[in-house]
């Protein structure tokens, strides 16, 4: 009976573990690292629209679509990303950001990379991409509420510089007030209407990546410690085995 | 004291210093990688030294590896493929990494997979067996398991490794031995390169 115990025990266990895994990937997000140890892989590249000349061969960017529910005659808060690793643009904004006219039931928002309508500002140059946003009802473009600020972020390429992020509403350019986010190359602006958003930097700048700076240095005092309790514990494994032959 | 009394009291020492030793060995790892220590290949083959002198200095020895075993962990590492490949298959993600980076990562990861499989599928899962069943060795390993991958991967990922975990423990169980988890581990691992 025993074998047969332990083929059931292991059997329930197989199924048992098969059945967390549908279960957790049902619940994990899309963005769940594939693997589940070692060494995490990086960002990938940016992917340029139109790429410079001799960048490594990438995937074309995405575009990003939302469809949103009109409810009580006021659009509900959202946010809409590209689905590059990490996100190449995203925008968030609140409840009631988007005017929606009166009997439509969806409102859809894109962001699509497109070809930098005008030159950039004086000065500067666009880094990257440029992304349409636009928002439409029943194919009839809505715009952004009164006093409402959406937020928008944008990877920039890793161009050495501090990228601003400019808004072309059809007409000219304007510079947002723009803060880098928790990662390296990512940054933020709020922005008052649809149009087309990309980062831009001064000409002067080089559009090489900016050189790896010196690692900041390990703290040998902390690695001591954790090496020493390691060396303690190791220790403690030793003497605590369960004495040969008993 | 009883040799039994002995081996339980023993087997929770043993376990709990296991523990301590693989928080040890993650503390180590993440100050040696500072920032980039997800991304740190000598942060990370110190991290798998240090979890297999623990398995070492805790008495475990590599068993005899079955071509069964082998074949049942590769099958395993094809079921935790199963759903990057069906998002990859979809057209979303990102794509494989170049291949002249391949070798260098699919040693270091190999490296880190199985020294986690021979710490937590191997010396903590015997002395947890020993002391308080299967079910609770797998479950411990499961937990810590997940848990050593928070600083790396972040919380949202916690769900996802306790599920592998028990998968990986499951194939412990089912087998008889690491060399099935651990060659699950490291398939996966390795495929990520393409389905990412």
């Amino acid at each position: 009976m025993a074998p047969l115990n332990g083929q059931i025990r292991s059997t329930a266990a197989l199924l048992c573990g098969v059945t967390l895994l549908g279960v957790a990937w049902l619940l994990s997000p899309p963005s769940s690292p594939p693997l589940y140890d070692g060494l995490i892989l990086g960002d990938e590249p940016y992917r340029y629209l139109n790429p410079p000349a001799g960048y490594r061969t990438t995937p074309p960017p995405s575009s990003a679509r939302l469809i949103l529910t009109v409810r009580h005659g006021g659009v509900p808060s959202f946010t809409v990303s590209t689905s590059e690793t990490p996100p190449q643009a995203q925008l968030t904004g609140p409840a009631g950001a988007l005017r929606a006219p009166v009997h439509v039931n969806t409102v859809t928002v894109t962001l699509t990379p497109v070809l930098a309508p005008a030159p950039a500002p004086a000065g500067d140059r666009v880094d990257g991409n440029t992304y349409r946003f636009q928002a439409l009802a029943a194919g009839i473009p809505v715009g952004v509420a009164p006093a409402v600020s959406l937020i928008v972020a944008l990877r920039g390429t890793g161009a050495s510089g501090q990228p601003t992020l400019a808004l072309f509403d059809g007409h000219a350019w304007s510079l947002r007030p723009t803060v880098q986010t928790g990662t390296p190359d990512d940054y933020a602006a709020t922005i008052a209407a649809t149009g087309d958003i990309a980062l831009v930097l001064p000409l002067n700048v080089s559009a090489h990546s900016n050189p790896p700076g010196p690692s900041p240095a390990v703290d040998v005092e902390v690695v001591g410690l954790f090496a020493g309790l390691l060396a303690a514990l190791l220790v403690l494994l030793r003497i605590g085995r369960r004495p040969e032959g008993g | 004291m009883t040799v039994s009394t002995w081996a339980s009291k023993s087997a929770t020492v043993q376990s709990a210093v296991l523990v301590g030793g693989a928080a040890a060995a993650l503390g180590l790892r993440l100050v040696i990688g500072g920032a980039a220590a997800g991304v740190s290949p000598a942060a990370a083959l110190v991290f798998a030294a240090a979890f297999i002198a623990l398995a070492i200095a805790d008495g475990w020895r590599p068993g005899d590896i079955r071509l069964r075993q082998l074949a049942v962990g590769t099958l395993g590492g094809a079921v935790l493929c199963i759903p990057p490949t069906i998002t990859r298959l979809a057209g979303h993600g990102i794509g494989a990494g170049p291949w002249r980076d391949y070798p260098t990562w699919a040693l270091v990861v190999a490296a880190v997979a199985v020294a986690e499989e021979v710490l937590l599928r191997g010396a903590l899962y015997d002395r947890l067996a020993a002391g308080a069943g299967n079910l609770l060795a797998i479950g411990i390993g499961a937990i810590l398991f997940a848990a050593l991958h928070v600083p790396l991967y972040g919380g949202h990922a916690v769900i996802l490794d306790l599920a592998v975990g028990v998968w990986l423990g499951a194939l412990r169980l089912a087998t008889g031995g690491v060399a099935a988890p651990a060659a699950a581990h490291t398939v996966a691992d390795w495929a990520a390169w393409w389905l990412r």
